[in-house]
């Protein structure tokens, strides 16, 4: 350790290195806590479900199960991406087609990935809009399809069965990423069939740069 | 904005349990036993917690039909907040002090001030209203899930509180560890694949190639190297 200057009393980081601890960076300790908590599973979800849903993707389409009809989910007009630790990097991208937008792509390129999406859920003709958190799948700004039922009674039932469909919704989605994580598709087809199509955009925002 | 009407926010927890079979004469009495207690002017409290009816934030007075609804117990959280406005205060006091001083000719000293403050205060708390806020509860006991209405934090935290005293229950909140844990549950290849998961390295450190990378090189290698060191602990 490099002796203090005169008269000033040794940083912490001084400490630190005298002591022979390995300081260990803040992406490293977030990464530490990405992995205890499984967080890594929200944000990757929500990031794969932009490329999901996309028409390069499966367009969104979900196949139904016993439990929930087929649907479809589309992205909505807000993102917020976040890489892990102190990198740099919080991208909040806002639009019509934030699905679609180079800049969100390019974000997911460089390690950011999806914190708070909006998603806009659809089902027999009935629509479902919610933003999610990737951390604890917490919901808002839900906005539910119109209620059918006139009597109140009824109507609180409806209400309660709606918040229940998104939510079984938002599971059958999981599910459907958790099964491709889990199995060696994920490295062998997902991620490479995700950098294709993150190439194809980057490349095609370079050659408009270009052109213009 | 909650279960019932208007825009909805709401996180969820898994409850660490089920009712008991006599659930009804049980959770009647402690719901009973828990619901809010209005604020004592007279007193120094200025904070009370617990139950009202999720259809009217002003009955306390809860009977089982009141709170439970097809399979659900429904009830709001409610929090009292009585504080007179510190700038109301402020002023008052000035003017008191002013009044005092210029009467006795002489200036109040710090533990008078102290006092007098305490006066005004006890004062104050007579004449303003108290600050109500609710939150919405919604337990689906049969899925022994409970969704609340608020991500404020002082207001999830009171929730595990007052949930356990009055329901004997613990909360675990949800998301995606609990929701892929209950997913592969039956199924032990995937339970083992669950295990031994770790984040994907190119939606951490970017995929090398396509663009610079908010991690500097040494870093992306550092991270790659912990993420193989944690799989073969996994493993």
């Amino acid at each position: 350790m490099a002796a203090p200057k005169k008269g000033r009393e040794p940083s912490l980081a001084d400490q630190i290195a005298a002591s022979g601890e390995t300081e260990i960076s803040q992406t490293a300790l977030s990464l530490r806590d990405d992995v205890a908590d499984q967080r890594f599973l929200g944000r990757e979800f929500l990031t794969w479900l932009v490329y999901f849903c996309d028409e390069d993707g499966d367009g969104g389409q979900f196949a139904g199960t016993d439990r929930v009809a087929p649907f479809r989910m589309r992205v909505g007009e807000r993102a917020v991406l976040r890489a892990l630790g102190d990198a740099t990097g919080e991208i909040a991208a806002r639009g019509p087609a934030t699905g679609h937008s180079s800049d969100v792509r390019y974000a997911i390129a460089g390690g950011l990935t999806v914190r708070e999406l909006d998603l806009i859920l659809e089902r027999d003709e009935r629509l479902w809009m919610v933003t999610v958190s990737a951390e604890h799948f917490d919901l808002k700004r839900v906005k539910l399809p119109e209620l059918l039922s006139e009597e109140d009674s009824e109507r609180v039932s409806e209400r309660l069965g709606l918040i229940a469909d998104l939510d079984g919704m938002l599971k059958a989605a999981f599910a459907v990423f958790l099964h491709d994580r889990l199995s060696s598709r994920w490295q062998k087809q997902t991620i490479p069939a995700l950098r294709d199509w993150l190439k194809r955009s980057i490349l095609e925002q370079k050659y408009l740069a270009r052109e213009a | 904005m909650g279960a019932l009407s208007g825009g909805i926010t709401l996180r969820r927890y898994r409850v660490n349990g089920s009712a008991p079979k006599d659930f009804k004469e049980a959770y009647e009495k402690s719901v009973r036993a828990h619901v809010l207690v209005p604020i004592n002017v007279e007193s120094n409290e200025d904070k009370s917690l617990g139950w009202s009816s999720i259809f009217d934030e002003n009955d306390l007075d809860l009977s089982f039909d009141k709170f439970f609804f097809e399979g659900h117990i429904m009830l709001a959280l409610r929090q009292d907040t009585l504080k007179p406005p510190a700038a109301m205060v402020k002023r008052l006091l000035k003017q008191r002090q002013q009044h005092i001083e210029s009467e006795r000719g002489q200036l109040l000293s710090a533990a008078a001030l102290r006092d007098l403050k305490a006066i005004l205060v006890a004062e104050l708390r007579k004449t303003t209203p108290p600050k109500t806020r609710t939150v919405d509860v919604v337990w689906n006991l049969e899925e022994q899930r409970l969704a609340i209405y608020s991500h404020a934090k002082s207001m999830n935290e009171a929730l595990l509180a007052l949930f356990s005293q009055t329901f004997n229950l613990g909360l675990d909140i949800e998301g995606p560890a609990l929701w892929a844990k209950e997913q592969s549950e039956h199924d032990s290849k995937q339970v083992a694949q669950l295990k031994s998961a770790r984040p994907t390295l190119e939606l951490l450190h970017g995929f090398v190639g396509l663009r610079p990378t908010p991690h500097g090189h040494e870093e992306g290698a550092a991270l790659a190297s912990a993420l193989r060191g944690e799989l073969s602990q996994g493993a």
